[in-house]
């Protein structure tokens, strides 16, 4: 079992094959060696470690991606934005859940995690107008009308669906 | 050994596979200063009330990659809404919708005087126009014409200054595929680029693409005197002498593929084969004479570096690579012979080469020959395909299409073989019995395949059957690591024992593949279950003529049982 401390001290069990998950935490436990010693995570809140376990437990023991498995540039173009049905019920959970998950998953190195939060927010995106996306994102316009004009014009080949 | 706490501060940052630096509102900041994930969350940490705020997560451009990355495929249009939203996504989203173009089109496009756009006054300066250009260019990382794309519609005049004002125009183009039949190949300086790792192009075999063939050598030519580190060419198409000539000048090449037909000449061939850093080779050699090589080759060793060979040649010239192949190098092998006749090759001869130069590292092995069927006899006591595994006159010269076992036993030696497939227009010649012979040769199979079974004129298939179902119970016993399977095999009903169990040993096999000449069974879901019992992971059965109710059948029952 390994323990690990959150950013409001709460305290976690969990065990070995399950945490390793993470690439973070399999890299130190392999720098600290056998320890009793907590590992404490200062970006991660109780709240969020707990959904990254539940994650983590459901896909224990499935292989891990390798490291350069996403290096590939024509890799990069042919992804797509499926999400399997446990995922897919996971992470419906409320927007600022969804970033801490992504944050949480982009700090501990779950690749698996990082790609579930990520491609749902792709979904988010994905068919909306400028103005939609804003909207839903709490984003403040600050280009000038001229500039969104610009970019408009310049990127035109890109808009037929 | 150290506190965990300690190595929190002290290790992880350097482990971490990938840096942070994220920017907000123009200011970058170092994730691991501030501000925390925790300070963030506290600013607005209530999930019940909506969030005034953009998400910190939003603004990390290493995320915003991610998720956009996620919108890419046939969709740019949502990455353009998104580079639309605010500055921050501008930039990451551009990056990708910019990434892959299927023309240089939208790049040129955005100078002035070319054909085709408008809104540009007269007082907006070509410095303006060219600062645009440049902003987008070093977007562009990839650029293929693989598909159909409209840029005949950009008409460039021929003034116009392209090949001094926009030098190395796409400084971080990394791959180009380029097809004659699809672009505008007056553009082809534009891909010259420092950063040119990869080059694909179609020439087209086609006499009106033969001009187009002195401004690729002009390109080529170009682009060997940059400072690049092209690793990989690969051209298909007619090509002139000059073209060849260029070919051999690349000689730091890793990957080289070559399906010229008869325009590949033998000095060009001469040349790779001394190319030192060369990994993999794709040549098409049918019309070479191993004489036309013999004079370098009379010594030397070939090919020092290469690991991937697919080759389509005739026998003899493959024979000659392998006298003069460096030992212990090779490691996946594919042969296409392009002789006539199987009467004018000897596996023999090229099964003992391939054992002598890499019995120690071959692990692909892909055989490939067709040809056309000899004249079958009609016979009144077999059935009308056995001429086809016979000597047909019984003469000393005269050789059977069928390969035999005993020389496919040559093979015994390749002890790391994972993948084998012999595909030729005849099946070789192999009974159940024969298999447990070949898998304890090739303990490691992953992939078998044994080709398909000559058709009738009527589209049946043409008997005898040499290996029949019992072959398929030994493959599950004796085959650990066996994913997919190709056999020559009729597969029809089975018999259960009355409690619907069959007499097979319950099996770990991880076949997942199963493709077979034949299917017939009035009882498909007994056969089915019988394939799962003898393959508990098999999903994928296939075949020819596989839409009829026995197909189906076993397949769907396949289906269920997993």
């Amino acid at each position: 079992m390994v323990l690990l401390v959150t950013s409001d001290n709460e305290q976690f069990n969990a065990d070995k094959d399950v945490v390793e998950r993470s690439v973070l935490i399999k890299n130190m436990l392999e720098d600290v060696g056998e320890s009793d010693q907590p590992i404490p995570l200062p970006n991660v809140s109780s709240s969020v470690l707990k959904k990254v376990l539940e994650y983590c437990e459901h896909h224990r023991g499935e292989p891990l991606p390798s490291a350069d498995a996403d290096q590939s540039q024509d890799e990069t173009r042919k992804r797509t934005t499926d999400i399997s049905e446990w995922d897919q019920k996971f992470i419906t959970v409320d927007q600022e859940m969804l970033f801490e998950i992504i944050l949480a998953a982009n700090y501990l190195d779950i690749k698996s995690l990082l790609d579930v939060g990520c491609k749902t927010v792709a979904n988010m995106i994905k068919g909306k107008t400028p103005e939609e996306i804003r909207k839903l994102f709490n984003i403040v316009n600050d280009f000038t009308p001229e500039e969104e004009a610009q970019i408009k014009k310049e990127n035109e080949w890109a808009e037929d669906r | 050994m150290g506190c965990a706490a300690d190595l929190v501060h002290e290790f992880i940052p350097s482990r971490r596979p990938k840096k942070v630096v994220k920017k907000i509102v123009g200011i970058d900041i170092d994730r691991k200063v501030i501000p925390t994930i925790k300070d963030c969350t506290l600013v607005s940490s209530t999930h019940a009330a909506p969030r005034p705020f953009m998400h910190l997560a939003l603004l990390i451009d290493e995320l915003l990659l991610q998720i956009f990355s996620f919108c890419l495929e046939y969709d740019r249009p949502s990455l353009v809404a998104a580079a639309l939203t605010c500055r921050a996504w501008k930039d990451p989203a551009l990056d990708l919708v910019w990434d892959c173009l299927l023309s240089v089109e939208p790049l040129l496009r955005l100078l002035p005087g070319i054909s085709g756009i408008e809104n540009i006054s007269a007082s907006e300066s070509s410095s303006n126009a060219s600062v645009a250009f440049s902003s987008y260019a070093r977007r562009v990382k990839y650029i293929s014409h693989r598909q159909e794309a409209n840029n005949h519609h950009v008409i460039v005049p021929v003034t116009y200054p392209l090949f001094s004002a926009l030098k190395l125009a796409l400084p971080n183009l990394r791959t180009a595929h380029i097809s004659f039949r699809r672009c505008n190949t007056s553009f082809l300086p534009l891909y010259l680029s420092p950063a040119l790792c990869n080059l694909e192009v179609d020439l087209g075999f086609g006499k009106s693409y033969i001009d187009l063939d002195s401004m690729l050598c002009d390109y080529l030519e170009k682009t060997n005197l940059l400072p690049i580190k092209l690793e990989r060419i690969s051209l298909r198409g007619l090509a002139s002498e000059r073209l060849n000539r260029a070919i051999s000048s690349f000689h730091h090449l890793r990957f080289i593929s070559l399906k010229l037909g008869r325009s590949l000449l033998p000095q060009t061939v001469k040349e790779i084969t001394t190319f030192s850093s060369l990994l993999e080779l794709e040549i098409h050699a049918g019309h070479i004479d191993p004489d036309d090589l013999e004079d370098t080759h009379r010594h030397a060793s070939i090919f020092k570096s290469l690991r991937k060979l697919q080759i389509r040649a005739k026998a003899s010239f493959i024979e000659h690579v392998f006298c003069h192949l460096e030992q212990d190098t090779l490691n996946h092998l594919h042969i296409e012979l392009d002789d006539h006749s199987p009467s004018s090759i000897s596996w023999n001869n090229i099964f003992r080469l391939i054992c002598d130069k890499a019995s120690n590292t071959l692990h692909h092995l892909s055989l490939e020959h067709h040809f056309e069927l000899p004249e079958m006899t009609p016979s009144s006591s077999a059935s009308p395909g056995t001429s086809l595994y016979l000597n047909p006159n019984n003469t000393p010269n005269q050789v059977s299409p069928a390969l035999p076992f005993s020389t496919m036993a040559d093979l015994r030696c390749l002890k790391h073989v994972k993948h084998f497939a012999y595909d030729t227009t005849v099946p070789p010649i192999i009974y159940d019995n024969d298999i447990k012979k070949l898998l304890s040769w090739w303990p490691n199979l992953e992939h078998f395949e044994l080709g398909s079974v000559p058709q009738t004129e009527e589209g049946g298939l043409l008997p005898p059957f040499h290996m029949m179902m019992a072959a398929l119970t030994t493959f599950a016993a004796k085959a650990p690591k066996l994913q997919k399977l190709v056999l020559p095999l009729p597969v029809d009903s089975v018999e259960g024992e009355p409690d619907g169990k069959f007499s097979v040993a319950k099996s770990t096999s991880p076949l997942m593949s199963l493709t077979v000449a034949q299917l017939e069974t009035s009882k498909p879901s007994n056969l089915a279950a019988y394939l799962h019992c003898l393959f508990p992971a098999l999903r994928n059965l296939d075949g020819p003529c596989d839409n009829n109710v026995a197909w189906t059948e076993t397949r769907a029952t396949l289906y269920a049982l997993a």
